[in-house]
């Protein structure tokens, strides 16, 4: 019960931790950097929807089983039919390519002016 | 009085197992039906479910023979099917390589896995071309052999022209379900219990015919 509740506690110290980070982190972005910092979070939250929505398997498949009935012997049998499922792993590689992508453009993105202040100062 | 309950249970015992208990269809005596489909239609399905994931996998690569008599299937019962372990699939073509390799069912050192029926020990009439049937028998995977129990359900219909459109001749269907525990055939794994259940439930559909 105790290990239980500090872990509780902890999961929400992070949680308010990483919106903090992510607030101060906002104060400092221009405009093209904000923008494609909420593209980045829209992929990766959309991605996450349709993993859900796709029932949350861990590999993408790219068949599935489906039922038929045989109605010589009134059973039922399975056969394969081609369907694309979003899996796990595929929602993990779209937020990491996403994330890098938005670091990269993050960087491209960077205030010149105060780099050329620093160079000044 | 209660030596002739005594004896009249034993008598009812006797027949329940010695007489004949079979279908009442058109076809008499011996009969083998072979189990193989080119069609594809025979298969066998497996199901591992744990909190992690869920897998499906099917083959329908089957072949076998069944051999009874269409009167006393109960005492002349026998048969076996198998399946080339290598044709399981799962729908991901790198989990059905994980399958194949020596971590999992090994198919190139075992590359057959089977089910041979030894004996019958209840019989069910569910409709006069219908029986239900409780059989143990060696069910070879891994390398191990292991006696499990599993019910069937056989249908026989008698060749007619709506079994010619499936197949020429007489025609068994038989499905059947049971579960089988992986640990116990020597399968063993780091992801056992965690994202593949150690428990696995099998299911089997599969027509025969008579001419072949």
């Amino acid at each position: 019960m105790c290990a239980r509740s500090s872990g509780f506690f902890v999961n929400w110290f992070l949680i308010i931790y990483i919106i903090g980070k992510l607030n101060l982190l906002l104060k400092h972005m221009n405009k093209k950097q904000k923008i494609t910092f909420a593209i980045a979070l829209i992929i990766i939250v959309v991605a996450f929807i349709i993993w859900i929505i796709n029932g949350s398997y861990i590999f993408t498949q790219t068949q599935i089983l489906i039922e038929k009935k045989d109605l010589l012997f009134g059973t039922t049998y399975k056969e394969w039919q081609n369907k694309f499922i979003w899996g796990l792993d595929l929602t993990i590689i779209v937020s990491i390519v996403s994330i890098l992508s938005s670091l990269i453009l993050f960087l491209i993105f960077r205030d010149k002016r105060k780099t050329q202040n620093e160079i000044n100062s | 009085m209660k030596s002739i309950v005594r004896i009249i249970l034993l008598v009812l015992t006797f027949c329940i197992t010695v007489i004949p208990q079979g279908f009442d269809v058109k076809a008499k005596g011996g009969q083998t039906f072979s189990l193989k489909d080119d069609k594809g239609r025979n298969q066998a399905t497996f199901h591992s479910i744990t909190p992690f994931d869920e897998v499906d996998g099917l083959t329908t690569e089957i072949s076998g023979q069944l051999k009874f008599d269409v009167n006393d299937v109960k005492n002349t019962l026998k048969g076996e099917i198998s399946l080339p372990t290598e044709s399981l699939k799962t729908g991901i073509k790198m989990r059905d390589k994980d399958l194949k390799e020596p971590k999992w069912l090994d198919a190139e050192k075992y590359p057959i896995t089977s089910f041979k029926i030894k004996k019958v020990t209840e019989i069910k009439k569910i409709a006069p071309n219908k029986l239900t049937v409780k059989v143990t028998g060696d069910f070879y995977l891994h390398g191990v052999t292991k006696e499990i129990p599993v019910e069937v359900t056989v249908t026989y219909l008698d060749e007619s022209a709506a079994t010619q459109a499936r197949e020429p001749g007489d025609l068994l269907g038989v499905t059947a379900n049971f579960s089988i525990t992986l640990s116990k055939f020597n399968v063993q794994n780091m992801i056992l219990g965690k994202r593949v259940s150690d428990n696995i439930d099998i299911g089997v559909n599969i027509i025969g015919t008579n001419k072949f």
